[in-house]
């Protein structure tokens, strides 16, 4: 019979395995291998071997030849360590400043995506925690969403004996007036368990939620009450324009960064039926907005018994929603509500999207593997200095094992230094640049509680000591005494792993300088785009009743400074009406308008067939719309062609121009003109006399205040309508140009300390041709010779592709506009890394070929 | 090794190890171990009973030499323990001391 173990089961076990035990384990096993054979098949047999011998992968049968050299050898390591770290002072900083400038934007990612796992993880007894959502099915999807119907808490509460707590919340946006301050704020309704199940601490008063008693948290009682004490003041709430008087009860303690939610302002959920027409008792979901439904169990397990019972209500719910079925309820733990919020629709417990952290890690990543190639390259090029040291040490009686340990040491000096200056810089550098591109609150780095931080300091402090020392400490132990004293074998060079990580990273900083390149340029092209009206010289006034128009027309008809005036029901650029549009080849949703008159005029949006509302034929105009190309094209419609808009007849009387209603991430849609009356309009556009926009805003300001003391004054400005598009897409600039600065820097240390390392060992040799008529450039030729092909390759590869990746990127992320990308970026790139070498190499260069030749010539 | 004093199991081990007669090392070990055991003990998986065996040796209760290798082992040889005739203590002392104890406590006991 044909048996045999598996060979490489064998192989491990030799490789453990102490050499004594080696024998009778092996032994044994086979014999139980041979057992089962005769039992129960070869296959069976040779399928658990490997079962059998993990069996013996213990402790006491380990092979451990290791003998840790005694604790002065340590000593001594680090004392060599630190030395050489001294006195290589040039390649010693280009390895801190590397390592640490990555260390510390590691840091500063790790935060970022630390608070985000960690969001409202700091409540008491979270895993307690719950909200409800309802799954609803929409077109044929099964979407989630957070809101929840009114009674849906107070029904589990009084249902459940496992329901210790139940909380609704509901945000609604309102005024909030105190002396001459007047802000729009978000008011937080709560019931009273908000604060049993959440924690809120305060600065003063209690928790109880009274009538007319409204909770405000730190920032606002230093923004309307500075000094004062905030305690027992009136404020006044106006919602739906009706004004409400509110005494502050207590104020919050400033709240946990890592809290996904907190309050400006909270009250009572029992003051919202007063405010806005609302039962709180009803199964109805509230419509535009949404009601969240948080509870507390006493077991974290109690929730599967909710769950099976969810569907008994269902009937009840469907019932009074009608036009929202709810399918099912689901229950989201509090810890991972945040990082779920992505997959529901609306959230109160909100999280950032992953896929910006993960861009962020893989950043951080790709600098910490190029500062880790500068050091393996510079470690491994300078390693001819220290052969003699190495093989004496050899010879004397080192093995191989205590020479790699005696590198890993000396190396854990320099990444010490690296993590400590990484650290200071990313308190004081790399911390306040993030806060001052992405706002926020400035990141916490407490290194003396936060115990995950210091793991992870620790960890990578691990990490890098033996990512960038395993290999030059394997490749310098290797060498052979005999050898090395004979002075035969040349060291450090034409090594094919120092020529792949210098690839790779010319490819990197290739990469990330064609990235930053790529980005501010289709920025400008985006800023300079035309957006297919003159949005210049025009202020837009939210209104919401007759009176906001009467005050604002007289304004308008009396002023100056004002060439036209206009009113709409939506402002171009933000969100427009949807309405369903029918015609013969398509049916689909279109962004409706609705406008007066003269509003096409204002825009001056040009027309490419028919024309504008004439007001002289108002009775026609009801049934006639305005349509753009794009509506024209996927609709084909033309000119006096009919449109079914929601069910009703339009005669298409006039076609205009493309134009960008809505921000460059997405294309053009198909958009609608519809005439309205003035009165119920809810913007009022205002024309001025060229850059009279701050003039008007200033007057309008005023007269609002003194007309609706009340009410809010807002105006936006036509031009700025895309300030949020162009100030996200600003932040993506300012990472990328960030990366590409940083991979720059880097590499090209790492280039500078490389090429000196080159010349040292090429010193006679430049020397004797300095001396026989060679020029300056031929010998930076011969030396930029050695980076020909590495830099090709890259250049080349680094082109194709970024070439197809960013047009892969911006055909996604920017479908509203047209991005030319030249091949400005990669020349760019091509003439800074080409910069960088060629001055690396005049600079040493230089300094060689200054001195004297005979003090590099003469031998003692 | 920390003197010569047996565990429960090690007495376990050692007459388990009587039984086998000549025939003691790791595998016969271990299924004598698996077929005589009248309570649970985690000794019969593999690993363990080797350290048991080892145990034994290393307090002076076993000798051990390699040997008797047949084809099932793939010509590898055996460690065949031989249980030592004078331990530090036998099993008939280690029995007496422990039935001497015994005795003692049933004054109190009734």
């Amino acid at each position: 019979m044909n048996w045999s173990p598996p060979s490489w089961a064998d192989r491990f076990l030799r490789w453990f395995c102490k050499s004594q035990y080696l024998e009778e384990i092996q032994g044994d096993l086979h014999e139980i291998f041979y057992n089962k054979t005769k039992d129960r098949g070869l296959r069976y047999a040779r399928t658990t071997y490997l079962l059998d011998v993990l069996k013996f992968f213990r402790w006491s049968n380990f092979n451990l030849k290791i003998n840790p050299p005694p604790i002065i050898m340590f000593q001594s390591y680090l004392k060599t360590g630190l030395r050489n770290f001294i006195r290589n002072k040039v390649t010693s900083a280009i390895n801190v400043v590397g390592l640490a400038t990555s260390i510390s934007i590691g840091i500063a990612v790790y935060l970022i995506i630390d608070k985000q796992l960690r969001l409202d993880e700091f409540h008491p007894e979270v895993e307690k925690i719950f909200t409800v959502q309802s799954v609803i099915a929409w077109e044929g999807q099964q979407e989630t969403w957070a809101k929840t119907p009114q009674m849906l808490g107070q029904v589990l509460l009084e249902d459940f004996p496992q329901v210790e707590y139940a909380a609704r919340v509901r945000v609604k946006s309102s005024l909030v007036r105190y002396k001459e301050m007047l802000f729009a704020e978000p008011l937080t309704f709560v019931d009273q368990d908000y604060f049993e199940i959440f924690d809120f601490p305060l600065i003063a008063g209690s928790h109880r939620l009274g009538l007319n008693q409204v909770i405000i948290s730190r920032n606002t009682a230093l923004k309307y009450f500075k000094d004062e004490d905030p305690l027992g003041k009136t404020l006044r709430i106006i919602v739906n324009e009706q004004p409400h008087l509110f005494q502050v009860s207590a104020v919050a303690q400033k709240f946990p960064q890592t809290a996904s939610f907190d309050f400006d302002f909270a009250v009572s959920i029992d003051h919202l039926p007063a405010m806005v027409p609302t039962d709180l008792t009803s199964w109805r979901n509230v419509n535009d907005e949404a009601l969240f439904t948080f509870i507390k169990l006493n077991e974290p397990q109690s929730i599967e018994g909710i769950k099976s019972k969810m569907s008994t209500y269902l009937e009840e719910i469907n019932n009074a929603n009608t036009d929202w079925p709810i399918e099912s309820f689901r229950f989201e733990p509090l810890s991972t509500a945040a990082e779920n919020s992505q997959f529901t629709r609306s959230c109160y417990a909100c999280g950032s999207t992953p896929q910006v952290l993960v861009m962020f890690a893989f950043i951080s990543l790709l600098l910490f593997a190029s500062a880790c190639f500068n050091y393996i390259n510079i470690a491994v090029a300078s390693s001819g200095k220290r052969l003699k040291e190495i093989a004496l040490r050899k010879v004397i009686g080192s093995t191989r094992r205590q020479v790699i340990l005696q590198f890993l040491v000396e190396n854990t000096v320099m990444t010490f230094v690296a993590v400590a200056t990484g650290l200071v810089l990313a308190k004081a550098l790399i911390l306040p640049g993030v806060q001052s591109i992405f706002g926020g609150e400035l990141l916490e780095m407490n290194l003396l509680q936060d115990f995950r931080l210091i793991r992870f300091i620790v960890g990578s402090f691990i990490f890098i000591s033996i990512c960038s020392g395993a290999y030059p400490a394997w490749y310098i132990s290797s060498f052979e005494p005999n050898v090395i004293f004979r002075g035969r074998e040349r060291f450090g060079r034409k090594n094919w792993l120092t020529k792949l990580f210098l690839t790779t990273q010319f490819f990197l900083t290739f990469s990330a300088i064609t990235a930053g390149f790529v980005f501010t340029q289709a920025n400008e092209q985006q800023k300079e785009q035309p957006w297919g009206y003159n949005p210049d010289d025009i202020l837009v006034v939210p209104i919401s009743r007759p009176a906001h128009y009467e005050v604002l027309n007289q304004y308008a008809r009396q002023s100056s400074d004002i060439s036209r005036y206009c009113t709409s029901g939506a402002q171009i650029g933000r969100l427009a009406k949807s309405e369903v549009a029918e015609t013969l080849a398509e049916k689909s949703t279109v962004d409706a308008f609705y406008v007066d008159e003269s509003f096409l005029e204002l825009m001056e949006l040009p027309f490419v067939a028919g024309s504008g509302f004439d007001p002289d034929q108002t009775a026609n105009l009801k049934k006639s719309v305005l349509i753009n190309e794009t509506l024209a094209k996927v609709f084909q419609t033309q000119l006096y062609d009919e449109i079914t808009l929601n069910n009703e007849d339009f005669t298409v009387i006039g076609i205009t121009q493309d134009f960008h209603h809505r921000d460059f991430f997405e294309p053009i849609k198909p958009a609608v003109f519809k005439l309205s009356n003035k009165e119920s309009a809810r913007y009022f556009s205002l024309k001025t006399l060229p850059n009279g926009v701050d003039k008007v805003n200033a007057e309008i300001a005023a007269l609002w205040k003194k007309e609706f003391p009340d009410e809010l004054y807002v105006s936006r400005v036509q031009a700025y309508v895309f300030d949020r598009f162009f100030s996200q897409s600003g932040m993506l600039i300012d990472v990328m140009n960030f990366t590409a600065v940083v991979a720059i820097l880097i590499s090209g240390m790492g280039l500078f300390g490389l090429i000196s390392l080159l010349i040292v060992t090429r010193m006679k040799e430049l020397s004797i041709r300095n001396v026989l008529g060679c020029t300056r450039k031929e010998s930076a030729m011969l030396i930029v010779r050695q980076f020909y092909w590495m830099i090709g390759i890259s250049i080349v590869l680094g082109s194709i592709a970024n070439y197809k990746a960013f047009e892969l990127l911006f055909d996604q992320v920017f479908q509203g506009s047209e991005i030319h990308l030249g091949l400005t970026p990669y020349v760019f790139a091509t003439a800074i890394i080409l910069g960088t070498l060629v001055l690396a190499v005049f600079y040493h260069l230089k300094q060689l070929l200054s001195s004297n030749p005979m003090v590099n010539l003469r031998t003692e | 090794m920390k003197g010569a004093y047996l565990s429960e199991l090690n007495e376990l081990a050692r007459l388990t190890a009587v039984g086998l007669n000549d025939d003691v090392y790791g595998v016969a070990f271990v299924t004598e171990m698996e077929n005589c055991k009248g309570r649970k003990t985690d000794i019969g998986s593999i690993s363990p009973g080797y350290a048991e065996l080892r145990r034994l040796g290393s307090k002076g209760y076993a000798t051990s030499r390699l040997d008797g290798a047949i084809q099932a082992q793939g010509g590898r040889s055996r460690r065949i323990y031989t249980l030592a005739k004078s331990g530090p203590l036998t099993l008939g002392e280690a029995n007496t001391f422990r039935t001497r104890l015994s005795q003692r406590i049933k004054p109190v006991a009734s």
